[in-house]
């Protein structure tokens, strides 16, 4: 079928060294003889040297795609992704409906700051608060959360938990990551927590706990997913963490366990105590409240530092998007061109048209938007320009 | 010896409501192509007579500071960039011979022939869009005669896509549904026309009227 040219195409066909006719130009069909050596339309635009075609998408080939990407990101855990959080508060009006069973930390006043992670005291037995028996209207607060956790990380048959040198306890601590902040799980290795005893600092005790798992000591895997020892040591950024004595040789037992894939650390009572002194109440037996939670949220305040990274898979796809020196040089922006006739605004556009890419939009077969990209600067475009954008998308 | 200069550009990509939706649904992603736009930027701000002379004609432009990309995929992509040829001198216009579509009461029809004005342009056809199909009825005349995707303009809000009308062909016929159950004697709506070989766009105001017989008053191009 004959085609007809119109000036632009007549334009196009010249640049492309096929000079067209009068003729051609005002709508009188090519005829082949006409034609003589030259190409139609068609044929012009089958040659990848010429570009006639109009158009707004380009399709990606299967070279301009690299699909999923699996790769681990870790990141500083507490709000606005610090890793390092020096200071603790709790919420009077948490403390008052829940504090029974466990305080939210905070990272500032609770009316500003987010909460960052919980700290809970459970007892096998309902130690540290009154049971049912001394107190009608008791709901066991700790009882309830020994046998939560108890539930979640420990196997079916075990009762209690156990820690290094098989040291049953009866009772645990538990810091439990807030949800927001681990993202999938906490990285570990990369966490330390200071807690210090004592009102004054010639009868103050400190411990300093991480994980094993740098050491590889023991590792194991529970219902919990995987487990560490919670040991006492240093993490020394920038060089390799120390531990000051191995879970195995603490003398009262194992200081915790550390269940990085929940996001809880497990902190043994009696190992606490065999280094801090002291302080837990777990009498069941009277209507005293121990809040032993409470005491010991006091000395990790008092310890004023708690430093750990979480941790997710991210995949990722990358996209190639190559805009060859013929594409994409002008645009449908209203301030391009004018309105009532189509014709460019910029002079010098005319003949040597640019344009500017700000944003990239990716698309499926279905036109729809599905994601979107900016530059950090517009990236001029040209016929003299061409332009390779690499689009990351993490999902 | 300098650097070699291996200027890739890398960006990172959010996903947009529409692709965290297909994720959420459990679906794959299955991105097949990609479009450019330029929505932030001024061509006035192109000065030809700067007096630097020719690398500074964009500088403006250039130096001036992107914004983040939005998830909302109604708010971006709006003016896509096109590929034409070198010589180009107008940008591809739609035009349907009139500015706005005056329906009388159920049944009233009328013709929508789109043209791409200064270009054979309509290979793929047009997307003609009715944005609230309470009101019209959009049937195609004349086909495309292949199979095209309608360009869905990213700018229809989800309410509005809910009750939008899309057809793709080369001429539509527009017929005004019963309106009667409406309080006021006319209800307005919007035709949008898109080229789905250059992207260009109009809309156009579309009245129908509720007890008027035939309305042919549509007010010409100035």
């Amino acid at each position: 079928m004959a085609k007809r040219l119109t000036p632009i195409q007549a334009a196009t066909l010249e640049a492309a060294g096929v000079p067209a006719t009068p003729e051609q130009i005002d709508g009188t069909p090519i005829t082949p003889a006409a034609r003589g050596t030259s190409r139609s339309i068609q044929e012009i635009a089958a040659d990848p040297g010429v570009t006639t075609e109009m158009k707004v998408f380009t399709p990606f080939t299967a070279d301009d795609k690299v699909l999923n990407m699996s790769r681990r990101v870790t990141a500083g855990m507490w709000t606005g992704n610090t890793g390092s959080l020096y200071t603790f508060f709790t919420s009077s009006v948490q403390s008052a409906s829940s504090g029974y069973w466990y305080y939210d930390i905070y990272n500032s006043a609770a009316s500003t700051g987010e909460v960052q992670f919980a700290l809970a005291y459970g007892h096998k037995d309902g130690g540290g608060y009154p049971v049912i028996s001394a107190l009608n209207t008791s709901k066991e607060p700790t009882k309830a959360i020994y046998a939560q956790y108890r539930n979640i990380l420990l196997d079916p048959e075990d009762e209690t938990f156990s820690f290094a040198n098989s040291w049953d306890s009866d009772h645990i601590f538990v810091l439990n990551i807030q949800r927001s902040r681990l993202k999938q799980k906490m990285d570990a290795g990369n966490w330390e927590l200071h807690i210090v005893s004592g009102s004054s600092p010639a009868v103050q005790k400190t411990i300093k706990l991480i994980d094993d798992s740098g050491q590889k000591f023991d590792q194991a895997v529970s219902l919990g997913g995987r487990k560490y020892n919670v040991v006492s040591g240093s993490l020394n950024v920038g060089a390799a963490a120390t531990i000051k004595t191995t879970a195995a040789n603490e003398p009262a037992g194992g200081m915790g366990l550390f269940y990085p894939d929940r996001g809880f650390i497990v902190l043994n009572p009696h190992a606490l105590e065999y280094h801090l002194g002291r302080f837990i109440s777990s009498g069941s037996a009277t209507t005293a409240i121990a809040n032993n939670h409470g005491k010991l949220y006091k000395m990790i305040e008092s310890g004023s530092y708690f430093t750990a990274r979480n941790e997710e898979i991210v995949t990722s796809a990358h996209y190639f998007v190559r805009v060859k020196n013929k594409e994409y040089n002008l645009s449908n922006n209203p301030t391009y061109y004018t309105s009532s006739d189509g014709s460019l605004n910029v002079s010098t556009f005319i003949g040597d048209p640019h344009s500017y890419i700000t944003t990239i939009g990716l698309y499926n077969d279905s036109n729809e938007l599905l994601a979107v990209a900016k530059v950090s600067t517009p990236l001029l475009k040209s016929f003299d320009r061409e332009a390779l954008i690499k689009v990351k998308l993490d999902y | 010896m300098g650097y070699l200069d291996n200027s890739t550009v890398t960006v990172e990509a959010i996903l947009t409501k529409k692709g965290r939706e297909v994720l959420s649904r459990g679906g794959t992603l299955n991105i097949t192509k990609f479009a450019l736009a330029d929505d932030e930027v001024d061509y006035s701000l192109w000065q030809a007579d700067h007096p630097l002379g020719t690398n500074y004609y964009g500088t403006i432009i250039e130096n001036m500071p992107v914004l983040e990309a939005t998830p909302d995929e109604t708010q971006t992509m709006r003016y896509k960039l096109v590929t034409l040829p070198k010589q180009t001198t107008k940008m591809p216009l739609l035009s349907i011979g009139f500015s706005s579509i005056q329906l009388g009461k159920v049944g009233d029809t009328v013709l929508v022939q789109p043209k791409t004005r200064f270009y054979e342009a309509d290979t793929y056809g047009y997307t003609a869009i009715v944005e609230n199909s309470n009101y019209v009825d959009l049937q195609v005349k004349s086909t495309v005669g292949q199979s095209v995707v309608p360009l869905i303009p990213s700018f229809l809000r989800d309410d509005e896509l809910n009750q939008s009308l899309v057809k793709v062909g080369k001429s539509f016929t527009l017929i005004s549904k019963d309106v009667t159950a409406y309080t006021s004697t006319f209800v307005k709506t919007n035709l949008t026309i898109i080229g789905n070989d250059t992207g260009a766009t109009m809309t156009i105001p579309v009245t129908v009227y509720r007890d008027r017989i035939r309305v042919r008053d549509m007010e010409a191009i100035s």
